[in-house]
C-alpha cells in the first residue's frame, strides 16, 4: 500500500523538483546577465552595448587564470576585479563625455564592445580552451542535474541582496540613488559627482565580468561569448525599468518563469520568442517597466499631511 | 565670509550676471532682492558653483573658491537651497537629512538632531518618503539638510516659494534662531517683501543683472520704504 503511495507520488515531486530547477535556472541566467546592464543603465541613464563584451573578457580572464593554477572562484573575482577596472578606464577615456547624449553613448560603447570582441579574435583566435564545469552532477529520479547550476541560482540571488544592501544601507548607496534623483542637488551637497558615475560604471562592469567568469565554465569561451547573455540582459533591464534594486529581480522572476517553462515545454527557440513577446507587452502595458509601476504605489500620495 | 568681485556670468554665451558686487560678513543676514528674471538666482548658483562665472572673483571665508567646483565649495562650508528647495523625492526625510553630512568637513561631528531640534516635525516624518511632504514640510527639510552639515554660510533661493504667509513667516522665526544660536552667516534671495522686512539686516536691489543698490538696516523697516527702492 505505502510503496505504491510512494511509486504515485515520486514522479509528481520529481516533476516539482525539475520545474524548481529549471526556473532557478533561467532566473539565475537572466539576473546574472542583466545586473552590470542594469546597474549601468539604472544608476547613470547609460546603455552600455559593450556589456556583453565585457561579460566576454570576464570569462576570458576567469579562464585564464583558472588555467594558470588559481583556484576558480578565485579567478572568477579576479575577473569581476580586472573588468571593473576596464569598465572604469572605459568611463573616464569615453563614456563620461557623453553624459546626456544617449544615442552617442549606444554608439560609443557598441564600438567599444566591437573593438573588445575582434581584438580578443585576433589576438587569441576562434576559441580558447575552457575550463570544465565544477562540482559534477546529481539524480532526482531519472534526470541528471548539475550541481554547479544550482550555485549559480544562490550567487544570483546572494549578489541581489549585496546589492540591495549596498544601495539601501551605505553612504555610498544613499549617495548613488540622490545622484540618480538629482545630479546637481547632489553636487551642491558635496558629492562628488562625477567620481560617483565612475565608481557606478566599474561596478556595473565588474557584475558583468563577474557574471562572464561564472558563465565561463558553462559554455565555449569565444570572443562573441557575449552575444549569448545580450537578449536576456536587455529584455531583463526593459521589463524591469530603471530601479534595478526592485525591476531587476521582478523582471527576472516574471521573465524566468516564462522562459523555462517555454524552454521546457517546446524548446528554447519559442522559449526566446516568448520573451520578447512579453518584453513588448511589458513595455506597451508599463512603459517605464516593472519598478515604474512600483515607484507609482510608493511615491502614492498618503492620507496623513 | 563672503566676498562677490566683478562677477560676469551665465549659461554658456547667455551672460546674465554683469559686474557684480556683493559681500558678507560673518554672522550677517543678507538680502538679495529684485523681480523675475534679473539674475538672482544664476548669483546664487555662481556663489555655490553650479555655474562658473567668466570673470570675476568668488571669495570664501578669505579664500578664493573662483575655480572649485560645488562639491568643494561645499565641503568649505557653504549650505545651498535651491528655488523649489530641491529635495529627493524618493529619499527618506531621513535619508535626506543625512545628504546634508558632506558640508563642511571641518566640523568633524555630523548629527541630525541638530535638524530635528529647529524642525521637531521632521522627526515625526523621519520614514517618510520626501516627496509625500507638504510645501512647508519640504521647506523644513530642505533647511534641516543644510543644518545637519552645520555650514557656515546658507544660500537660500527665494525661501518663501509657494508657502502660505503663515507658514512663510515660520521660518523666518527659524531662520533668524539659527542665525542667533548657532552663529550661522545667511545669504538670501526673495521677492516676498514680508520675509525681507522680517529677516534681513541689509540687502542689494538687483536689476537686469547688476546690483543696483545697497540697502542699510534703515531701507528695510517698512514695505513703503522697500518698493521705493524697488521702483524702476
Amino acid at each position: 500500500m505505502l510503496a505504491r503511495i510512494a511509486s504515485e507520488v515520486r514522479p509528481v515531486l520529481d516533476g516539482v523538483f525539475n520545474a524548481f530547477y529549471q526556473y532557478q535556472d533561467s532566473f539565475a541566467f537572466l539576473v546574472l546577465s542583466a545586473i552590470g546592464l542594469a546597474v549601468i543603465f539604472g544608476m547613470m541613464g547609460v546603455i552600455n552595448l559593450a556589456h556583453g563584451e565585457l561579460m566576454m573578457l570576464g570569462a576570458y580572464i576567469t579562464v585564464g587564470a583558472a588555467r594558470s593554477g588559481v583556484p576558480l572562484p578565485l579567478a572568477m573575482l579576479v575577473a569581476g576585479a580586472a573588468v571593473g577596472l576596464i569598465g572604469a578606464i572605459m568611463e573616464v577615456l569615453i563614456v563620461r563625455r557623453l553624459y546626456g547624449r544617449l544615442l552617442d553613448s549606444v554608439a560609443a560603447t557598441w564600438a567599444v564592445g566591437l573593438i573588445l570582441s575582434q581584438g580578443m579574435l585576433i589576438l587569441t583566435g576562434p576559441s580558447i580552451q575552457g575550463v570544465a564545469s565544477p562540482l559534477g552532477s546529481f539524480r532526482v529520479g531519472n534526470t541528471s542535474y548539475s550541481w554547479y547550476r544550482l550555485l549559480l541560482g544562490a550567487v544570483a540571488l546572494a549578489l541581489l541582496v549585496a546589492l540591495y544592501l549596498l544601495f539601501m544601507r551605505t553612504r555610498f548607496g544613499l549617495r548613488a540613488r540622490a545622484t540618480i534623483q538629482n545630479p546637481e542637488i547632489a553636487r551642491a551637497l558635496g558629492v562628488d559627482t562625477a567620481r560617483m558615475y565612475t565608481v557606478t560604471f566599474a561596478l556595473g562592469s565588474a557584475l558583468a565580468g563577474l557574471a562572464g567568469g561564472l558563465y565561463a565554465p558553462t559554455a565555449t569561451v569565444v570572443p562573441f561569448f557575449g552575444t549569448n547573455f545580450m537578449v536576456e540582459a536587455f529584455v531583463t533591464v526593459i521589463v524591469g525599468g530603471a530601479n534595478v534594486l526592485v525591476g531587476s529581480p521582478l523582471a527576472a522572476a516574471l521573465l524566468g518563469a516564462i522562459n523555462a517553462f517555454l524552454a521546457q515545454t517546446w524548446g528554447l527557440y519559442i522559449a526566446r520568442v516568448g520573451l520578447l513577446v512579453t518584453t513588448i507587452i511589458v513595455i506597451r502595458v508599463l512603459p517605464r517597466g516593472m519598478s515604474g509601476l512600483v515607484d507609482r504605489w510608493r511615491l502614492r500620495p498618503t492620507g496623513a499631511r | 565670509m563672503l566676498r562677490i568681485s566683478n562677477v560676469v556670468g551665465g549659461y554658456g554665451r547667455t551672460m546674465i550676471l554683469r559686474d557684480i558686487d556683493v559681500q558678507v560678513e560673518p554672522g550677517e543676514i543678507v538680502a538679495i532682492i529684485g523681480r523675475n528674471g534679473v539674475g538672482k538666482s544664476t548669483l546664487m548658483k555662481a556663489v555655490i558653483g553650479l555655474i562658473r562665472p567668466a570673470t570675476g572673483s568668488i571669495g570664501f571665508k578669505g579664500q578664493n573658491v573662483s575655480h572649485l567646483p560645488a562639491d568643494r565649495r561645499a565641503h568649505l562650508g557653504m549650505g545651498y537651497v535651491p528655488q523649489g528647495r530641491g529635495i529627493f523625492p524618493g529619499l527618506t526625510v531621513e535619508e535626506n537629512l543625512t545628504m546634508g553630512e558632506l558640508i563642511n568637513t571641518n566640523r568633524a561631528r555630523k548629527s541630525l538632531d541638530l535638524a530635528y531640534r529647529y524642525f521637531p516635525r521632521l522627526a515625526e516624518r523621519k520614514r517618510q518618503k520626501a516627496g509625500t511632504l507638504s510645501g512647508g514640510e519640504q521647506s523644513m527639510l530642505a533647511l534641516g539638510r543644510i543644518l545637519v552639515g552645520q555650514p557656515d554660510l546658507m544660500l537660500l533661493d527665494e525661501p518663501s516659494e509657494g508657502l502660505q504667509p503663515n507658514i512663510v513667516r515660520q521660518i523666518g522665526d527659524d531662520l533668524k534662531r539659527i542665525n542667533q544660536e548657532l552663529g550661522t552667516t545667511v545669504l538670501f534671495v526673495e521677492q516676498n517683501l514680508g520675509l525681507i522686512i522680517h529677516l534681513a539686516q541689509r540687502g542689494y536691489v538687483m536689476d537686469k543683472g547688476t546690483v543696483t543698490a545697497s540697502l542699510g538696516a534703515q531701507d528695510i523697516v517698512s514695505q513703503d520704504a522697500l518698493t521705493g527702492h524697488l521702483a524702476i
